[in-house]
């Protein structure tokens, strides 16, 4: 500890106003502010704070996170860590690039991003698309609206999306079969180039097909899938615990469970052909994934907490409908985009609700 | 009443019950300044002696308020700036009433209610009331449509009712009676709100002898939380206001007492008892001192070689103490001080969190009953744009949406705001409490409705002025 503070007391200086380093007083700024808490005070009442941070606040999400990318790790192997490093490392680089521009500090919101993207892409994704999907995702997603905090669409699917549209042939053949038995891939060396990558099915693919995976490979996540969808149960943990801490909001994980599940349901009486029985369509895809990790984005949802039903809801049935409807067999990237569209109008139709009740009251 | 949130903050250093007398000081500085009063006008010459209850200045923007000598002495005007020093006379002379009845008997009655009101003006005690919407000193010849009693305190720390009022129930309930008197002719209602639950004695006491007489006051019982204790809160969730925009006014035990000193005793109320706690007092006691007392002899001893810092009122509610003043003031309702850390804590957003005090369940303390902590007044984190986490949203007692709020303030959308109920935050402090991108919303409220009614009060004047044109 007392090594860190001298090292940063000695570099302080030389990223102070008029010093040549001064540019990327950002980066030193980011790198005091992870080892040690600020010296700032209570301006004005209240003159003590919660003990929460963002860092704590984000790191949360990552801790919830860690199932999944253990899982991971399991199923397709050590490639998926290169995945995130690549990610980290790309993505750092813009957010870096613009607080540098921008004269303002690094904010914490990149630590979740830059987790979360490696998680939501086929196994096979090679390297560079990694990059380009995250370098994409951070500018058009959330840089060019200023930063965490202000973006309107969550910037990991943003890039997600992006390379579904740009690379649609190699997304679609960069699936891997995931490993079985006791080791799993853990003890293979990671291949930068993807060798296993093949042109093969997810679950949602195959159930069109009349191939049914069966329900404890989905649990377990011994299916095709992105690298962190698969494994329901690992999903599941991380979203409980992300709940259990209140960083994701439970409302909007009960919208989008509610929501999905009702259309569902409907959709499977209806037409059994096309619709699968709910129990499938709520295990195999994305689904559980983005309802727990991407629609509970506190930034990109309604900031009010009645708002945040409405929202769950417009992301569930949206995707059941693009499962069914569409030519896409996923529909859960598609449907919370939408959904991070509509937030602000949700937001609106609540406050406006509110300043009658005000009205009213008057 | 109903609130959201049970989450409070627990700081260690909480005051004894038991209020002890200070020995009197040579000197007391008293303060020419406090939170809400200013007083620029002397009313004595530098070396003159005054008796107690001698008006010493008085506040020429607020009604011409006295501030009344703490006790008989010898007048030093300059010798500590915005203070007067006052050297207590020794031995302290017998009997310390100001106005005796028989001079109030001689004076021909006109109304009484003014007169009564004037009387509570000269002897100090109208300072006790508070227009609940503004927090101002109301204008003593205004209405209002009801009349709240808090005998409560939840905020860490200010003095607690059972403290103020340990051998003074009687009194209590003589001040009740008094305040009946003076509004019961425009039909204003007195309001008393109780903690919920079991209750000190001296404050059973005084519930009882109100609880028996329903036609003259309500009693109304909150539960033991923090902000329950806010005036402008109870206004508006017992719903004491009818229309809701009707004028209130508030006041706490002490003013009860005073009002009841001045009434029936025709006497200021001298003593005050504040509360000295906070993570950085070593004994955390209810203090029972004069106006003016040093700062430094009610916190002794403080522990050395550590920084600190006081506020003037509670951590959640009160305001830093102003570094030049030296003796304590008419509205103080307790010090509390906590410690400024020397050393910046290392990866603490990593560490388990087992002592860790939060609103959200981020940390190994949820599992575990609250424990006081001593906290600091350290904000924690960097300061970081909205992330709309909602913690404000559910922790807002007035039932608003903070974080819209704070939106729209920030993009100067000043109406929306207003429309969005701005104007019924009651200023608690959670939302700033509890937010982890440390924004400092209570303030940035307080300011925009502090701008809010200075721009109603220009267009009133001007309207005022155009009708005086016209005609």
């Amino acid at each position: 500890m007392k090594v860190f503070e001298k090292l940063l007391g000695a570099c302080r200086p030389l990223f102070e106003e008029g010093r040549p380093l001064r540019p990327f007083h950002p980066v030193f700024q980011a790198a005091d502010n992870l080892l040690f808490a600020p010296e700032t005070h209570a301006q004005a009442a209240p003159f003590v704070r919660d003990a929460l941070d963002l860092k704590r606040y984000m790191s949360m999400v990552i801790v919830a996170l860690l199932p999944c990318f253990a899982a991971s790790v399991y199923f397709f192997g050590w490639r998926v860590l290169l995945m995130l490093v690549v990610s980290y490392v790309a993505g750092g680089t813009v957010e870096v690039v613009f607080a540098i521009v921008r004269k303002e500090d690094i904010a914490e919101g990149f630590l979740v991003t830059g987790f979360i993207f490696p998680l939501i892409l086929p196994p096979g994704t090679p390297l560079w698309m990694v990059a380009v999907g995250i370098i994409f995702g951070v500018i058009v997603g959330k840089e060019v609206f200023g930063g965490t905090g202000r973006n309107l669409f969550n910037a990991a699917l943003i890039g997600r999306c992006f390379l579904s549209i740009g690379y649609p042939a190699t997304m679609a053949s960069a699936w891997v079969p995931p490993a079985r038995g006791l080791a799993g891939k853990l003890l293979a060396l990671p291949a930068f180039n993807a060798p296993d990558a093949i042109a093969a099915a997810t679950p949602l693919v195959l159930a069109g097909r009349g191939e049914w995976a069966s329900y404890s490979d989905l649990l377990w996540g011994r299916v095709l899938g992105s690298t962190g969808e698969t494994s329901s149960i690992a999903v599941i943990v991380g979203g409980v615990f992300l709940m259990a801490v209140g960083v994701a909001n439970w409302r909007t994980v009960a919208g989008v469970v509610v929501g999905f599940s009702s259309l569902s349901l409907a959709l499977h009486v209806a037409l059994p052909a096309q619709a699968p029985p709910l129990g499938f369509a709520l295990l195999a895809g994305g689904l559980l994934f983005g309802a727990l990790f991407m629609a509970t984005d506190p930034v990109t949802s309604p900031v009010t907490q009645s708002g945040k039903w409405a929202y769950g809801a417009l992301i569930g049935t949206v995707t059941a409908l693009i499962r069914v409807f569409s030519g896409y067999t996923e529909g859960v990237t598609f449907a919370i985009l939408l959904g991070n569209c509509c937030a602000p109008l949700i937001d609106e139709a609540v406050i406006r609700g509110r300043m009658r009740r005000h009205a009213r009251a008057r | 009443m109903t609130r959201r949130s049970t989450h409070r903050p627990l700081p260690s250093g909480r005051p004894e019950a038991e209020a002890t007398a200070l020995p009197e000081p040579a000197t007391l500085y008293v303060p020419l300044t406090s939170r809400r009063l200013r007083f620029t006008q002397m009313s004595v010459r530098d070396s003159q002696e005054v008796r107690a209850g001698d008006i010493l200045a008085t506040a020429p923007d607020q009604s011409d308020l006295p501030l009344l000598a703490p006790r008989a002495g010898t007048v030093r005007l300059t010798a500590v700036p915005g203070h007067i020093a006052l050297e207590v006379a020794r031995p302290a002379p017998v009997g310390t009433v100001v106005l005796d009845e028989e001079a109030i008997a001689a004076t021909p009655p006109r109304d009484a209610v003014q007169d009564n009101r004037a009387l509570l003006c000269r002897l100090g005690a109208w300072q006790c009331f508070r227009d609940v919407r503004t927090g101002d000193i109301p204008d003593p010849c205004h209405e209002p449509a009801a009349l709240v009693i808090m005998v409560t305190a939840f905020d860490s720390f200010i003095a607690q009712p059972e403290a103020l009022l340990a051998g003074k129930a009687t009194d209590f309930v003589q001040g009740l009676k008094a305040l009946h008197r003076l509004f019961s002719g425009s039909g204003c209602r007195i309001h008393v709100v109780v903690g919920e639950g079991e209750c000190p004695t001296a404050v059973n006491e005084a519930i009882e002898a109100v609880a028996l007489d329903p036609s003259r006051f309500a009693l109304h019982r909150v539960p033991q939380l923090y902000p329950n204790d806010n005036p402008q809160l109870a206004t508006q969730t017992l719903k004491l206001a009818s229309p809701p925009q009707a004028t209130v006014w508030a006041m706490g035990v002490e003013g009860v007492l005073a009002v009841a000193f001045a009434l029936t005793l025709y006497q200021p109320y001298l003593e005050r008892t504040i509360s000295v706690g906070g993570p950085a007092v070593e004994k955390p006691r209810h203090v029972v001192a004069a106006v003016g007392h040093p700062i430094a002899d009610l916190l002794a001893p403080l522990p050395s070689g550590c920084s600190f810092r006081i506020v003037n009122g509670g951590l959640m509610s009160g305001t830093d103490l102003a570094p030049q003043q030296q003796g304590l003031d008419g509205e103080c309702p307790g010090l509390t001080v906590v410690h400024v850390p020397a050393a910046r804590e290392f990866l603490g957003f990593v560490r388990p969190g087992r002592f860790r005090q939060s609103f959200s369940r981020c940390f190994l303390g949820t599992l575990f009953s609250p424990t006081p902590e001593p906290l600091t007044s350290l904000l924690g984190g960097e300061e970081r744009a909205c992330v709309a986490c909602g913690h404000c949203e559910h922790v807002c007692p007035a039932n608003l949406l903070p974080q819209v709020l704070h939106r729209y303030l920030y993009n100067d959308q000043m109406d929306d705001a207003q429309a969005l109920g701005l104007d019924e935050c009651v200023e608690c402090g959670l939302c700033s409490y509890v937010c982890p991108c440390k924004i400092e919303l209570r303030e940035q409220f307080a300011v925009a409705k502090q701008q809010l009614r200075s721009d109603a009060d220009d267009a009133a004047l001007a309207t005022a002025a155009a009708s005086v044109t016209d005609q």
